[in-house]
């Protein structure tokens, strides 16, 4: 039985920590992503610079791959370095992007057809719109993905379901951006914001499912608890579409009409900030108790 | 530090574990099939559309602009979309009894278009059965969209018509449906589904 295992993650305290860090790495890559953003968003207007528009699209292309490359570098890459490397990250994001390519896209894009019907919806009824079906649909899909690729035997620690969480939604998320990037040849900052929703939404949404998947592995919960942490990450997808779309689109008025970038990336920053927040306190109090008990056990 | 005991995770799930999986597959899917009617109530939506008068009634989709002050019993339009405004239009002509079978009406309504449509184009007329099975005369046409005010930046969009003409009570009911060439396919399947609640 796989519940019965008796390890514990190393406190980071101690002198050698085996495993990569995942915490430190989510904030680095989201760090450097958010500085690039803002510096995509804010730079080129403050120093009145335009991108050609030859070049906005290889620029595009290049932003939605971004993630990815940071994602290799300071997670991929350090794991290499750590003494006990988690195996199967790389097939994890690999067979997420594929997913999405394959199957979650086209159903979303081609047969739901969300554009058609969803974007003249009130409020409401946007929100639980995108929350079963976009959101379902997502997180479903890279649920399944670790499920089946990395769970239960990759994981040996609870913080392994952050990484393979994290390494889900940036295959998942690149795909999406890709094609976003190809399919509309908008402007650089648009992207740039377009960019920080996505990754936002997928990492937020992934290490909710992720935390289900560790407590599934390693402690006792109960059997709805990761359909329950499954919806929650459906509806952080089926808010953040519609908030965002309302926060940024320009309202009417006297003086015209003018789209509100900032608002748009606070709420995205809130969006990427909070839920992990949020998963790092509750992973902690996992541990925690794990720790707790297993002393009053040696006691 | 002490030492870091690594198991090797076994293969066998324990029956929580195993319930977890199929409870969080089956309410996905259960959540994703009640998106899929959420889509088929807004997109496959229609209203009833009644005229006692002329003896019609039929289901048209539901965000779509009724006009009835033209030469016509009703007009539907897809006010939605950019380019060319997808119509279905149902409309009466007297038979002449020379000719019972409507065909002159087609070859007139052919003539008039070839007058007021850019590079009309009627392919010939043939037979068509209705989804009730009623036998129907049917002419499929092509013609050009241009936008008449000049100052509007506007490209041409190529439409194609279909005309469906029916004998009912000695008179013929003209269903016309004319759709973007780019969005054909699958405005057609909005017109089956409107020929299929048609009663006159």
């Amino acid at each position: 039985m796989t519940n019965t295992i008796r390890t514990l993650q190393p406190r980071p305290e101690e002198e050698v920590y085996p495993y990569r860090r995942v915490w430190r790495s989510i904030v680095i890559e989201n760090g450097i992503l958010v500085g690039v953003v803002l510096a995509l968003v804010f730079i080129p207007s403050f120093l009145g610079i335009r991108i050609p528009k030859g070049l906005q699209q290889p620029t595009n292309i290049l932003l939605a791959l971004l993630p990815a490359i940071l994602w290799m570098i300071f997670s991929r890459l350090q794991e290499r370095r750590a003494i006990q490397p988690r195996k199967g990250l790389l097939s994890v994001a690999i067979v997420s992007a594929l997913v999405a390519n394959a199957v979650g896209i086209p159903l979303v894009k081609d047969f739901l057809k969300i554009d058609e019907w969803l974007s003249l919806s009130s409020a409401i009824d946007r929100i639980i719109g995108y929350t079963l079906t976009v959101g379902m649909i997502q997180e479903l899909l890279k649920y399944l993905v670790i499920r089946y690729v990395a769970w239960p035997g990759q994981f040996r620690i609870r913080l392994d379901g952050v990484a393979f969480a994290v390494a889900s939604a940036i295959g998942y998320a690149t795909v999406q951006n890709l094609h976003f990037a190809i399919d509309y040849n908008i402007a650089v900052d648009s992207m740039a914001q377009r960019l920080l929703i996505t990754m936002a939404m997928h990492i937020g949404a992934s290490v909710i499912i992720s935390y289900g998947l560790a407590e599934l592995r390693f402690g006792t919960p109960s059997p709805f608890m990761m359909p329950f942490l499954l919806g929650v990450g459906a509806f952080i997808v089926g808010i953040a579409i519609p908030v965002r779309a309302g926060l940024v689109n320009a309202g009417f008025s006297l003086n015209g009409a003018f789209t509100r970038p900032i608002f748009g990336l606070g709420f995205s920053l809130v969006l990427l900030v909070a839920p992990i927040a949020l998963m790092a306190w509750l992973y902690d109090n996992a541990e925690r108790r794990e720790q707790e008990r297993l002393a009053s056990m040696e006691l | 530090m002490g030492f870091i005991d690594i198991l090797e995770a076994s293969g066998d799930l324990s029956p929580r574990q195993r319930w977890s999986h199929v409870f969080t597959v089956v309410f996905a899917l259960g959540c994703i099939l009640l998106g899929i009617i959420l889509r088929n109530n807004v997109l496959f939506a229609t209203t009833r559309y009644v005229d006692v008068e002329a003896g019609i009634e039929a289901d048209y989709p539901t965000n779509w602009l009724l006009d009835t002050d033209g030469d016509y019993v009703f007009r539907v339009r897809d006010m939605t979309r950019l380019d060319f405004k997808t119509v279905i239009q149902v409309s009466l002509e007297p038979i002449s009894p020379d000719n019972p079978n409507g065909r002159n009406i087609l070859d007139a309504l052919s003539l008039a278009r070839s007058q007021t449509l850019t590079a009309y184009d009627a392919s010939a007329i043939g037979d068509y059965f209705l989804p009730d099975g009623s036998p129907a005369l049917s002419m499929a046409y092509t013609f050009v969209d241009k936008e008449v005010n000049p100052l509007l930046d506007f490209v041409p969009t190529v439409v194609i018509g279909i005309d469906i003409l029916v004998i009912k009570r000695g008179q013929a009911i003209i269903i016309t449906f004319q759709s973007d060439e780019r969005g054909y396919d699958e405005n057609f399947a909005i017109f089956q589904r409107f020929l299929e609640t048609l009663d006159f």
